[in-house]
């Protein structure tokens, strides 16, 4: 029997007149590493900040662990890690008094977590904050995230500011802890790491869930890439492909997303009179801009 | 209780220099009374030809100017102006430390209540108020006794050490009203000395325009020293105006802080 740790229904936020979010239905189960993709502004850190109990929702509810998130915020905080995109510290703060501050407001011992993690990421704990780079502050906010072992680890376009090598070490830590049995939630506006680490996705646009589904379904509907040049001019609303994706028709060289029956795409194909012809599976990233395209 | 500890140690440098700054004001002044009194003859018919607007203004009252209490009250207007300054500047400073610092989404996302943060953090400020005053009152006592050539009203050096705690604390409590109202905190100096040098002019302001109602807007004079001095007590609308602000000030900090939207710095 599997339990929702997130659930929202119909959560909607706005600031003031502008839209935060509207009508976002998520349900993460256990153990699931969920991206949360979309483009900045979309909603995704909204969401994230509504779970937080950051910001209280306009209308609609959000649970965690089955307790409502305003409510019941100290209990689910308790076994909450959080990683925001931008990291920030006291000033004048050595790193390990940060972290040990930060542990001080959790009930269990975390000095060896702290230590092994540091460990991992190549952190010294004796060093000002204020003297660290970017990338190295970065890692603090990991290991301030991660040091109680949460069963639930948010994160928010977590990775700017930390080097390929770093990103891969993070991302081992966290397959790690979804092994131990922790859920996360991961937000991103990179398909390719989301595409690497993720069990479902979610697509975010303008407030609203547009598509939730598993990445490997994403990836095995059929969306091909058509591109083609032909002799003559011709229209391509008269090949009866039904409506095309990302359509663009440059003089003699046209280009679509296809979703649908193969053999019929390659009837219509062929009764054209052509020079050069590429069809391929659409990457992810083809299919999310799909869902993305401004309509006309 | 830890971010209490946390705020509590934090606080030991500041307070340090706060105490020290306050000492040297006393310690200096009052050192000077006893040349003063001495030179009486001398000083006293210049004070009673200067215009009475000039010593309202810098809080002089000639009839009890020349006895060591009403000397101290005279100090007292520059020992509360740094009082308030200091209570100002760490209400503001502790509570908005995570505004300043872009640090709301640390301690925010952390295993306690809103209000708990507040309360241990309010506590940290009061305490650190409580032992500057201590301190100040205890030194503020031996260089009275040292200089005074009558017998010490100690009721009413009570009552005026009294008032600098209460003012300490209404702009403490102002501070942190304001630290929970401001969504962005370049500089604690920059808002706490405006806004205590606002209420400060506002002493002038009600000196010149003698306006009795102004009184109430300007904190400065809620505990008139010649009034503590002949009466023994403090007006009573006074006392009541700084218990309202300072109790308004902590309950609305309360209510915003635990209500408000946490925005992404």
């Amino acid at each position: 029997m599997f339990m929702a740790v997130i659930e929202t229904k119909k959560l909607t936020k706005y600031y003031g007149k502008s839209r935060g979010i509207i009508d976002v239905d998520l349900s993460i189960e256990e153990g699931e590493i969920f991206g949360f993709i979309g483009p900045n502004g979309a909603g995704k850190s909204t969401t994230i900040r509504l779970l937080l109990a950051l910001i209280h929702p306009t209308s609609g509810s959000a649970t965690i662990f089955g307790k409502d998130v305003i409510t019941h915020a100290k209990e689910i905080h308790q076994e909450i890690g959080y990683l925001p995109s931008e990291v920030f510290y006291y000033d004048n703060m050595k790193v390990k008094d940060l972290l040990n501050y930060s542990a001080s407001f959790y009930k269990k011992d975390c000095s060896k977590r702290i230590k092994e993690l540091a460990a991992r990421l190549d952190l010294d704990l004796n060093k000002k904050i204020d003297d660290l780079s970017y990338g190295n502050k970065k890692k603090v906010g990991i290991v301030q995230g991660l040091l109680h072992s949460p069963k639930l680890i948010l994160l928010d376009e977590p990775t700017s500011g930390l080097d390929p090598l770093m990103q891969n070490i993070f991302f081992d830590i966290l397959a790690e802890e979804n092994k131990r049995g922790a859920t996360v939630l991961f937000s991103s506006h990179i398909l390719s790491e989301v595409q690497k680490l993720c069990d479902r996705v979610a697509i975010i646009k303008d407030g609203k869930i547009v598509k939730i589904d598993s990445v490997q379904n994403m990836k095995e509907e059929a969306y091909l890439k058509v591109g083609f040049e032909t002799k003559v001019p011709f229209d391509v609303s008269t090949l009866g492909l039904g409506k095309l994706n990302e359509l663009t028709q440059n003089g003699l060289d046209v280009s679509f997303i296809y979703k649908g029956d193969i053999n019929l795409l390659m009837k219509k194909l062929a009764s054209l009179d052509l020079i050069r012809v590429n069809v391929h599976e659409a990457e992810l990233e083809e299919i999310f801009l799909h869902y993305y395209q401004k309509e006309a | 209780m830890n971010v209490f500890r946390f705020e509590f140690k934090q606080l030991f440098k500041s307070t340090l220099s706060w105490s020290l700054a306050l000492a040297l004001v006393v310690i200096i002044f009052m050192s000077f009374y006893p040349v003063y009194y001495d030179q009486i003859a001398i000083m006293k018919p210049l004070f009673d030809n200067l215009p009475e607007l000039l010593l309202k203004s810098l809080g002089v009252n000639v009839d009890t100017l020349f006895t060591g209490l009403g000397f101290y009250s005279f100090i007292l207007m520059y020992v509360q102006l740094i009082a308030a300054m200091q209570g100002m500047m760490i209400g503001l400073g502790i509570v908005g430390k995570e505004v300043r610092l872009k640090m709301n989404d640390f301690i925010l996302t952390k295993p306690m209540t809103r209000s708990s943060i507040l309360i241990q953090k309010s506590l940290a400020i009061f305490s650190h108020l409580l032992i500057t005053w201590v301190l100040l009152t205890i030194l503020s006592y031996v260089m009275l006794t040292t200089v005074e050539t009558t017998e010490l009203k100690f009721n009413i050096f009570l009552l005026f050490a009294l008032s600098t705690l209460l003012l300490q604390v209404m702009f403490a409590s102002l501070g942190i009203l304001t630290a929970v109202l401001l969504r962005k905190l370049k500089s604690v100096v920059g808002v706490s000395m405006s806004v205590v040098f606002t209420l400060f002019v506002m002493n002038l302001m009600q000196a010149i325009l003698d306006e009795p109602w102004l009184r109430y807007f300007s904190p400065f004079q809620w505990f008139e020293k010649s009034y503590i001095f002949y009466n023994s007590s403090y007006e009573w609308p006074m006392l009541a105006m700084c218990a309202l602000v300072t109790i308004g000030s902590c309950v609305g900090a309360y209510v915003v802080y635990t209500h408000k939207d946490i925005h992404a710095v």
